[in-house]
């Protein structure tokens, strides 16, 4: 009998359209990836709460730790929450920080060329 | 234009390093100054920063004194309100600039009255960031809902109040770009909640 392995793809009129913000964390001691996506996502939670999030399509993309640089997804209507949200962010693992948004890409390619 | 609640744990090179780098080129230095104080800050701003620094005399009083005797000695003059009292006194009184943190959490203290008085009077609404930075996240809710209601009460009467991050040490600072978008997302979820 033959299995399905994997589902259809979504056709693209139905697809989320997705933006992607490049963020800076501004502090003079080190910071892990790691830890970055642990503090950020908690700071979320606390502020929308898991429907919100849900709903918001978030997704933690990367963070490079030498520029302290990072890439952040979500769903294109809540651009504004995800810029606003990340500027609550005070410390990650203990160490405080000072958030700053720099630019908004609809593409992970062109994002990336950011950090 | 950023506002700094300003004392004297502040290193100003290092402050005036961290708003550079955060884009912000005006930064108004805001406290309860005495007159030795204040013109120790005006020596210390005489050396050459990578930004401009202005200077606010900050009144936590309804003392009309006090605020003469400052008008002409800073650039601006601002009214820290948080009460009724005070939110009043500070768009009553023409000489004063700012109103600084129109709202608290638990009661609402903002009401249309002040915000036809702060228009009659040219007042400025300004909303301090550290204050949803340094409250606890189950008071939190209460003061973004009282924001919301006072940026929906100041937007019937064209006020444009302004976010800044108002910082009481440098890691509370933030760009004042940023700071325009926080406004924009506490004007939407009020929307979006009674629509």
């Amino acid at each position: 009998m033959n299995q399905k392995k994997s589902v259809n793809p979504i056709p693209l009129s139905l697809r989320d359209k997705k933006r992607y913000l490049v963020f800076q964390l501004i502090s003079d001691e080190f910071i892990s990836e790691k830890d970055t996506a642990i503090s950020v996502k908690n700071n979320f939670l606390r502020l929308f709460g898991e429907l919100g999030l849900g709903k918001m399509n978030y997704q933690f993309i990367s963070f490079n730790e030498k520029t302290k640089k990072g890439i952040l997804k979500c769903r294109h209507t809540a651009v504004e929450d995800l810029k606003a949200g990340i500027l609550l962010l005070k410390e990650v693992n203990g160490v405080k920080v000072i958030p700053k948004t720099l630019k908004l890409s609809g593409t992970v390619k062109k994002a990336k060329t950011f950090i | 234009m950023d506002f700094v609640f300003y004392s004297e744990e502040f290193n100003l090179i290092e402050l005036a390093e961290t708003e550079k780098l955060l884009g912000n080129t005006e930064v108004v230095l805001c406290s309860n100054f005495s007159e030795k104080q204040l013109s120790e800050l005006k020596e210390k701003l005489n050396q050459k920063f990578p930004v401009k620094f202005l200077t606010c005399f900050l009144l936590l009083k309804n003392d009309s004194m006090q605020l003469n005797k400052f008008k002409n000695k800073t650039d601006f003059t601002a009214v820290l309100g948080g009460n009724p009292n005070l939110n009043n006194f500070a768009v009553s009184n023409k000489k004063t600039d700012f109103l600084i943190k129109p709202c608290v959490e638990g009661r609402l203290v903002f009401d249309t009255a002040i915000a036809r008085t702060a228009k009659e009077n040219n007042t400025k609404i300004i909303i301090p960031f550290s204050q949803f930075l340094n409250i606890n996240p189950s008071k939190r809710v209460s003061l973004i809902k009282n924001y919301s209601f006072c940026l929906k009460i100041t937007k019937k009467f064209k006020l444009n109040p302004e976010v800044v991050s108002f910082a009481q040490s440098v890691k509370e600072l933030r760009s004042v770009k940023n700071l325009e978008e926080f406004k924009a997302f506490l004007e939407k979820k009020y929307q979006k909640v009674f629509e």
